[in-house]
């Protein structure tokens, strides 16, 4: 790598901004060609693929990357060759460009850490642009004579931003030039920022020679377009004006020499490529690159605000003045949208996510010997970036496991009476307050008798005992568990699914699995939209302040009755409009000792497609709930997922929803009840918080 | 004391010379409201001799607001980055 002859500092500062874009390009050159193996003809997606490989290869050249340079060129040129017709698109190929954009991968993470390529990689290297280049059907003897046409046509390279600044000459207007009319072609090369006329050398009207131009002008050009381009806009006023063209780095590409050779069109022949252009130009200025540690300072602060607001706000109405109470009230209302805005600026959708599982089909399928097709659905689903970043591994792992596991190979399917192609379904949609993600696979399902045997065989359950149905599946997320009849390199080892549930529980989320025999399973993961904050209901019992999550509030209902009726397996209910509802009693569930109230409300909460009731004391309102994980004491706790400190400063525990639904299908069980220790919820002192 | 300038459909470089002339009585310490509905052709040198006159008004210690600007006028101006529209009142405070 000969960054020498480069200012080391320059390098050091701009190179991780290079690697992160040119990662960016890496994914979506990814993404092309795999959607080209569904349209391999598609002329704007070939022409997208060139222009991400051109724009790696540009940026690289800025660093004086040669390695990428010199091996996406191969690629390029390959790329250029299946634009113009001259080679179609195969499988073969493909899988070859895929494995080459791998190799730039390899390359581009080598110019932050030289020990990444190896002497291996360096022959596969080789052996690699040997075959592009056979593909492209130029032999190495030719090479050379492949260089110049890869970047001479190119219409769209990189867009750069370009700071002009020009005096038109005093004869402009004498010799039939309009400045305007030459801004105007100017600004049809690409997307003009920042117009500024100067007019402080236009004299007033008694001096002013109105055939003479006095007009000088500064902006910023967004084009694709070569320096020589953009001068020849001003060719037919180049005699007397003054022109300065400057290019405005970092994130700007210096096209390698041969692209700024003249062009064969004018930019006004080229409509398209100007739109595109412009396009490309549009999506950039739409979008700030943020660190996400300042987004999360941010968001930390925020948490704060929040809870500092809540006690101002209870002094105030402590105060029992009226126009402050009415102050501090704007305030909060203002800080719970400042709130709302700026988790939303972290949430970005899974697509994202899921569609890099497209790569991880194809390749995984074929090693396998399967034919199997991804479909997604619900991508544009947005939840926090920092649970996206946390479930992809979760996701890979069960993706993987449902190509190893689940589906058959396209003989067995046949043998099955199905369709050889199997189908992995990915989506994500939002359901009360949290997503819900599903790995829906039309494979075998999943062989309860095994998973038994395996069970009883690792002492995961007592020899001889046979658990409910669902419970059997889900031993499959105990530790230490694999049904694989071989141990293959992508699954089987046992290791993972007891982690992926870990994972997603983790991050206040749930893992169930449902299957049916022969037609396939679903894996239903739900995770909260959020770790930072939530909308909170909250609720009383005796001293103890518990909030549960807005959305999963369904309605509240009043209970004048002392005790509840019970059912026949001993969990209390209530009738609700004709339908028994289970319900909770905190008192007894967590051993509260405080005294029952003559009167109680019942909380109606949804979870997944249930519904229960939850006895508590009083209702106390909304509330914005900063959520605090829980200290390692009170982990074990069940139906509790955090804690969270209110205005007064105490502190209230936030309720699991779906774990608290499990609870209430349970029969009573006697007090003292092991899972939840009498101090725990009495506790007034804060239970450990780590920020 | 209001003074109003109708500005003609024409405002370019082969009208820009008699224009300014008839122009120069409107230079004075007092508000120019100008009528800028009618232009309907405008090229650079146009917008130079508007530029030049919301200058010289200011220079007077007068004020300068230009009307219902039409599109070619103010699409004009914008190309061309001359600020404030409508009222080009920004190119007469930056020269004032």
């Amino acid at each position: 790598m000969s960054t020498a002859d480069y200012d080391d500092s320059f390098v050091a500062d701009a190179l991780p901004a290079f690697v992160s874009e040119a990662h960016e390009q890496i994914a979506a050159i990814e993404q092309l060609l795999l959607q080209l193996e569904d349209r391999p003809a598609d002329r704007e997606l070939l022409d997208a693929l060139f222009r991400c490989a051109h724009t790696v290869k540009g940026s690289a050249g800025i660093f004086g990357l040669d390695a990428v340079v010199a091996f996406t060129h191969s690629v390029e040129t390959l790329l250029d060759r299946l634009r113009e017709g001259a080679v179609v698109l195969t499988p073969a190929l493909s899988t070859l460009l895929l494995l080459a954009n791998d190799q730039i991968r390899l390359l581009v993470a080598a110019a932050q850490d030289d020990k990444a390529d190896t002497g291996a990689s360096q022959s596969q290297r080789e052996d690699l642009v040997r075959r592009l280049d056979e593909a492209a059907g130029c032999t190495p003897a030719q090479a050379p004579c492949a260089q110049p046409p890869a970047g001479q046509v190119l219409p769209a390279g990189a867009v750069r931003r370009w700071q002009l600044g020009v005096r038109f000459g005093a004869d402009t207007f004498r010799n039939g030039m309009d400045p305007l009319a030459v801004l105007g072609y100017v600004g049809g090369l690409g997307t003009v920022h920042a117009m500024r006329c100067n007019t402080a050398a236009v004299p007033d009207l008694l001096a002013l020679d109105a055939e003479t131009c006095h007009l000088a002008f500064d902006f910023m050009l967004e084009t694709a377009a070569s320096r020589e381009d953009i001068e020849a806009g001003f060719s037919f006023v180049r005699d007397d004006c003054e022109l300065s063209l400057l290019e405005v780095t970092p994130q700007a590409v210096a096209a390698p020499p041969e692209a700024d050779a003249p062009r064969k069109a004018t930019p006004r022949q080229e409509p398209r490529g100007d739109a595109t252009a412009g396009a490309a130009h549009g999506e950039e200025s739409r979008y700030i690159r943020v660190q996400a540690d300042r987004l999360d300072d941010v968001i930390n602060l925020l948490g704060e605000l929040v809870t500092a607001g809540a006690g101002a706000l209870l002094l105030a109405r402590q105060s029992r003045q009226g126009t402050l109470v009415e102050a501090n009230q704007q305030i909060t209302s203002l800080i719970e949208e400042v709130r709302n805005s700026t988790l939303q600026l972290r949430m970005v959708p899974i697509g994202e996510t899921f569609s890099r599982f497209r790569r991880v089909v194809r390749d995984t399928a074929a090693e396998l010997g399967k034919d199997v097709v991804l479909a997604i659905e619900g991508g544009d689903t947005e939840l926090d970036k920092s649970v996206v970043e946390r479930i992809a591994d979760p996701l890979m792992h069960l993706v993987r496991n449902a190509l190893d596991h689940g589906l058959e190979t396209p003989a067995q399917r046949m043998a099955a009476a199905k369709p050889a192609q199997g189908r992995l379904t990915l989506s994500a949609c939002h359901e009360s307050g949290s997503i819900l993600i599903r790995i829906i696979d039309d494979g075998r399902g999943i062989d309860r008798d095994k998973v038994l045997q395996r069970a009883w065989e690792r002492g995961l359950v007592e020899q001889g005992v046979v658990p409910p149905d669902a419970d059997i599946l889900n031993l499959i997320f105990e530790p230490g568990f694999s049904t694989a009849d071989k141990v293959t390199n992508l699954s089987g080892r046992g290791v993972g699914m007891d982690v992926v549930r870990r994972n997603i529980e983790a991050l206040r989320g749930s893992v169930t699995l449902s299957s049916q025999p022969a037609t396939g399973s679903r894996i239903d993961i739900r995770l909260p939209l959020t770790l930072a904050i939530i909308d909170g209901f909250l609720v009383g019992v005796g001293p103890s302040k518990f909030i549960f999550p807005l959305d999963a509030v369904v309605e509240v209902i009043e209970s004048a009755l002392p005790a509840l009726p019970r059912d026949a397996r001993g969990r209390n209910c209530v009738e609700l409009r004709g339908q028994m509802l289970p319900v909770v009693d905190l008192r007894t569930l967590y051993a509260l000792d405080s005294p029952a109230p003559l009167r109680s409300s019942i909380v109606v909460i949804r979870s997944a497609a249930q519904r229960y009731g939850v006895m508590v004391d009083a209702l106390l309102g909304q509330h914005q709930t900063v959520i605090k994980p829980l200290g390692r004491m009170l982990r074990s706790l069940r139906g509790i997922s955090g804690s969270s400190i209110l205005g007064s400063g105490e502190v209230a525990l936030i309720f699991d929803v779906a774990s608290l639904n499990h609870l209430a299908a349970q029969p009573l069980e006697p007090p003292g009840y092991p899972h939840a220790p009498r101090s725990a919820v009495k506790a007034r002192v804060s239970p450990s918080i780590p920020h | 004391m209001t003074d109003t300038l109708k500005l003609p459909p024409e405002l370019t470089i082969y009208t820009t010379a008699q224009l300014r002339a008839q122009w120069l009585d409107c230079v004075g310490p007092s508000h120019l409201t100008v009528d800028a509905s009618a232009v309907a052709e405008v090229d650079a040198a146009g917008v130079q001799l508007l530029a030049s006159l919301a200058s010289s008004v200011a220079q007077a210690q007068g004020t300068l607001s230009l009307l219902n600007a039409s599109q070619p006028l103010a699409r004009a101006c914008l190309a061309m980055g001359v600020a404030g529209l409508p009222g080009l009142n920004d190119t007469t405070g930056a020269t004032a």
